[in-house]
């Protein structure tokens, strides 16, 4: 029997990435939401309950701190985990993410393979 | 009667004189800003500016925003603002006394704690009363100061930028995000640049969500409309044609960005100017080519601002009647300037160019109007010849427009709909029939109301902040 | 016409004005001539807009049929010339734009597989003939993605190019070499950045930052002959990358130089290594007359830290200069609870001297308070 695909939220403003990751994901056997800037991906993890989100630093409207902090103040969606994902790899901003609660930090440039990894080592 | 004849004729060919002259020097534009907006576009579509992330040698931005009765979108503007992508950069923002709640949003939605502070330049500026810092969010200041313009509010905002670039932009602007990065690669490519202009285009019509334009299009009023072409012509042609000499006289204050050193060694924005963004180029020009000829001040044709324009006949006319007075006054306070060949061509042609077109432009356009109708009803001109010249210069102006099109969908290609290049062709030729003498008019009335000493900008409009040249 | 009369007037300033029946006509051509030009101007831009779409179109299905295809090679070791079998070369223009999007943000093998389209693929002679050409923007173009994917082959070609008479051609074509970490070529492209007369040092920087770190190496053997603007970018170029070894030879700049600029770059790499040997050295400093080499004095021993410099600091405060105060007031507030202490003390001694001002500026900047004790 298949066990239900894992729902993945992934919020990025760059299309070649969006494009690329969506293959990736769909091809590792996930089910893809996408979004193009940080608004409305805490409200729609409250309602589809996503079994993981990955989040970029800089986006347009919402930017992905902001958004990693209404997921995890929300004791709805605290449990979900997130990966940010992001071309500012400021350490200020890694201990910020990774202290509010980010599961993981990836800085661009980054290899596909490596975040396939990670998530398949949270979310199975 | 002969001798009124004969003044009247001569008027007309001064007029004749005055538009062959101008089509000469548009044509000349043209040609140059094609070169130049061409070769930008093939430059930046490769040069990965997000890499100085990784290089880190950039120049850190420090952008002032002054803000007077914005209680209502500063909270909005600032988060969109903090949004930006540049690796370091401070955001000061300057309360001008508002007397709205601008401040106490500020305090509230960023937890803002009072700190502290000492003016760092010493540039004038009305009292300071505080400066407040967020605890969250560190690259945020905020200035509360006594009211003094928007000149004055930039200056207070320098007192405690700390660093070296100063980019100064309008409350209400709307920035592209990596509006940052573009505008400090000319003071990363060459040194003796001290200034540098972006090109501001009209948001109206733009669907805009929390301060980013979500997707560009073209407003239904006419009068937006009219203004669209007009700063397509303005940026695309008239500020890139120019750079080409070194000859920007202005940058729009909408959008500006500075060498922090440079501008406080010239003492700042004048305070109490009318048109300080016209103002403090021709002083930046003047200080600086003194001490070293190769200064540059310069212009991305690149559109990275959009503004909000207005959509009332009595707005607009404040607004242009005030860029005339502007004008004026930095013609006059900067008259040395004029054909004085230190300065190279900007001093032999740009300057001179400002004071025949633009300082006494309207005033031979609008008399030309008039002695035109008089003319023609005494006879002296034939109605054929009348209506033929009219029509000639017309249709110019019409090509010019379209040639301004071209360029843009030669470059950037912001309007995504064939829709819009239809409406905006349509607008080129609209703009010919009433919007050009009103506009001529407005510019017309300033002059005399600058000479006239009613000065107006006295009580109300020195509050008023957004006064931006383009 | 009435033309007539006035003439003679206009035609003793030495204007000459064509009579009326002569004007009218010239008028009504030009009139005629501007019509057409604005029509067929109009159908310009609809034609390029025409193109565009169609350019467009043709775009979008070629990525359609591509693009999974190609995701699917990124990051597996399959061979990119059958990825690119049925690839037109009309079409290798929307394929480089999507690799180009890609480039600044994948690593390890996906970069790889990136490279290898640009390396081993027909679309090596594509960019080649790019690089040969004489057009700016197909120069720079090949030189974006050689450089990106360390073409090894197109070095000489690129050096070529490096006395170009176009800047952005020199820039291009600079960063491709660097990007490649062609050592080799790193004198080079400090030679020929002199014949650019509007190149920035800024710009030369970071061009040279795109060596990996082994540029400082071979920057050390050849800094000492060389003239203070390449011993001034090459010890920049030391501090970006952090590198140690330089610093005897710093020093020695340092001890005998007189040029400001190159004064300023030394003792900022002193402090950024944190280098102990350059103390005395700084120390002396503090008293240079020039506000600036004094600022990057204090800022640089505050980085090599060390408790018995906080005197030095403190007496720094009560200076004329304002920068040198901040700097000083910054460089306590650093060097830990001590400093911090000082500071407070300051603060709270007299409260309109300067040096007050100056430390509770930094301190409430800090968010901390000076009476919380």
């Amino acid at each position: 029997m298949n066990a239900p695909k894992k729902k993945i939220f992934y919020a990025e403003d760059s299309d070649s990435l969006i494009k690329l990751m969506t293959y990736k994901l769909q091809n590792e056997g996930y089910d893809v939401t996408v979004f193009s800037t940080g608004e409305n991906v805490y409200e729609s993890a409250v309602t589809e309950k996503p079994d993981l989100v990955i989040l970029d630093l800089m986006m347009p409207i919402k930017d992905g701190l902001t958004v990693l902090k209404e997921i995890k103040s929300d004791p709805a969606t605290e449990s979900i985990p997130v990966i940010m994902l992001t071309t500012n790899a400021e350490e200020e901003n890694i201990l910020k993410a990774l202290e509010i609660g980010a599961e993981e930090y990836i800085t661009k440039p980054f290899s596909t393979a490596v975040l396939l990894a990670k998530i398949k080592k949270i979310i199975g | 009667m002969s001798e009124f004849i004969k003044i009247l004729m001569i008027f007309n060919y001064i007029v004749l004189f005055y538009f062959l002259t101008l089509i000469t020097i548009y044509i000349i534009l043209n040609l140059v800003s094609f070169y130049k907006v061409l070769r930008y576009k093939n430059k930046i579509e490769f040069a990965d500016l997000e890499r100085i992330f990784k290089l880190k040698n950039y120049k850190p931005i420090s952008i002032i925003v002054p803000a007077y009765n914005e209680g209502n979108n500063i909270v909005e503007n600032v988060k969109s603002l903090l949004q930006l992508i540049y690796p370091q950069f401070q955001l000061v923002v300057v309360n001008d006394g508002s007397k709205d709640d601008t401040l106490q949003k500020l305090i509230e939605n960023f937890s803002l704690k009072q700190i502290s502070f000492h003016d760092l330049y010493k540039i004038k500026s009305e009292k300071i009363n505080a400066v407040y810092k967020s605890k969250e969010i560190r690259n945020l200041t905020v200035v509360d100061k006594v009211n003094g313009g928007k000149a004055d509010a930039i200056n207070a905002g320098i007192n405690v930028a700390k660093y070296p670039l100063i980019t100064v932009i309008d409350a209400d602007s709307i920035l592209e995000r990596d509006c940052l990065l573009k505008i400090a690669q000319p003071f990363i490519e060459n040194e003796n640049v001290v200034a540098v202009g972006g090109t501001i285009r009209i948001a109206n019509g733009c669907e805009v969500k929390k301060g980013h334009i979500i997707s560009v299009g073209l407003s239904k009023n006419w009068l937006a409309r009219f203004q669209v072409v007009e700063y397509l012509r303005a940026f695309l042609f008239g500020r890139t044609g120019f750079d080409a000499i070194n000859g920007i006289l202005i940058i729009s204050g909408a959008f500006s960005c500075f060498k922090r050193d440079a501008v406080v060694e010239i003492g700042g924005y004048r305070r109490g100017s009318i048109g300080e963004d016209m103002e403090i180029v021709m002083r930046l020009h003047k200080h600086f080519r003194k001490i070293n000829p190769d200064t540059k001040i310069t212009f991305i044709p690149d559109p990275i601002c959009w503004t909000e324009a207005p959509e009332s006949l009595k707005i607009l006319m404040r607004q242009r009647t005030r860029w005339q007075k502007g004008t004026i006054e930095s013609l006059l306070l900067h008259r040395d300037l004029l054909f004085n060949p230190n300065y190279g061509l900007m001093g032999l042609f740009v300057v001179p160019y400002y004071l025949i077109y633009e300082f006494f432009g309207p005033i031979i356009e609008f008399i030309g109007y008039l002695f035109f109708i008089v003319s023609l009803l005494l006879g002296i001109l034939s109605l054929e010849f009348t209506i033929a010249f009219l029509a000639a210069a017309i249709l110019y102006g019409i090509v010019l427009s379209i040639l301004s099109v071209i360029l843009e969908e030669l470059s950037f290609k912001k309007y995504p709909k064939v829709s819009h290049l239809l409406t905006l062709f349509l607008t080129a030729i609209v703009e010919n029939f009433g919007y050009r003498q009103l506009t001529t008019w407005w510019r017309f009335k300033g002059t005399i109301e600058f000479f006239l000493g009613k000065r107006s900008w006295g009580s109300m409009e020195k509050k008023g902040l957004s006064s931006n040249n383009i | 016409m009435i033309y007539i009369q006035t003439k003679n007037f206009f035609l003793s300033f030495g204007i000459i004005i064509p009579a009326g029946k002569n004007f009218l006509f010239i008028l009504s051509q030009l009139i005629i001539f501007l019509s057409i030009v604005s029509i067929l101007l109009v159908i310009v831009v609809l034609i390029i807009r025409l193109i565009d779409s169609y350019d467009q179109r043709r775009k979008n299905d070629f990525l359609n049929k591509w693009e999974n295809d190609f995701y699917h090679y990124l990051g597996s070791p399959a061979d990119p010339n059958t990825l690119l079998k049925g690839v037109k070369k009309s079409q290798y223009k929307y394929l480089l734009m999507v690799i180009r999007d890609l480039f600044s943000v994948l690593d390890g093998k996906d970069l790889e597989s990136l490279k290898r389209i640009i390396n081993e693929t027909s679309v090596y002679e594509f960019l080649l003939n790019d690089l040969k050409s004489k057009k700016t923007k197909r120069i720079i173009r090949a030189a974006y993605f050689f450089g990106a994917s360390g073409n090894q082959n197109v070095k000489s070609i690129l050096f070529g190019h490096l006395y170009s008479n176009k800047t952005d051609v020199f820039i291009f074509c600079a960063r491709a070499l660097a990007r490649i970490n062609a050592l080799e070529y790193a004198t080079a492209i400090l030679h020929a950045a002199r014949f650019q007369k509007e190149l920035s040092t800024d710009i030369l920087i970071s061009i040279l930052l795109e060596f990996k770190s082994d540029v400082c190496n071979y920057l050390l053997e050849r800094v000492v002959l060389e003239d203070d603007y390449y011993k001034r970018i090459a010890i920049q170029i030391f501090r970006f990358h952090g590198f140690r070894e330089a610093a005897e030879i710093v020093l020695k700049i340092f001890q005998t130089s007189t040029n400001k600029k190159l004064l300023v770059e030394c003792i900022k790499y002193a402090g950024s290594i944190e280098c102990i040997d350059a103390i005395p050295q700084l120390w002396e400093h503090f008293e240079h007359p020039d506000i600036e080499v004094k600022t990057a004095a204090i800022e640089a021993l505050a980085k090599i830290g060390g408790k018995e410099l906080i005197p030095i600091f403190v007496q720094r405060l009560y200076e004329e200069s304002f920068e040198v105060n901040i700097a000083a007031a910054e460089a306590l507030f650093d060097s830990g609870e001590k400093g911090i202490k000082l500071l407070k003390v300051v603060a709270k001694s007299n409260s309109d001297s300067k040096a007050a001002k100056v430390a509770r500026m930094i301190l409430s900047e800090n968010f901390i308070e000076i009476d919380d004790e």
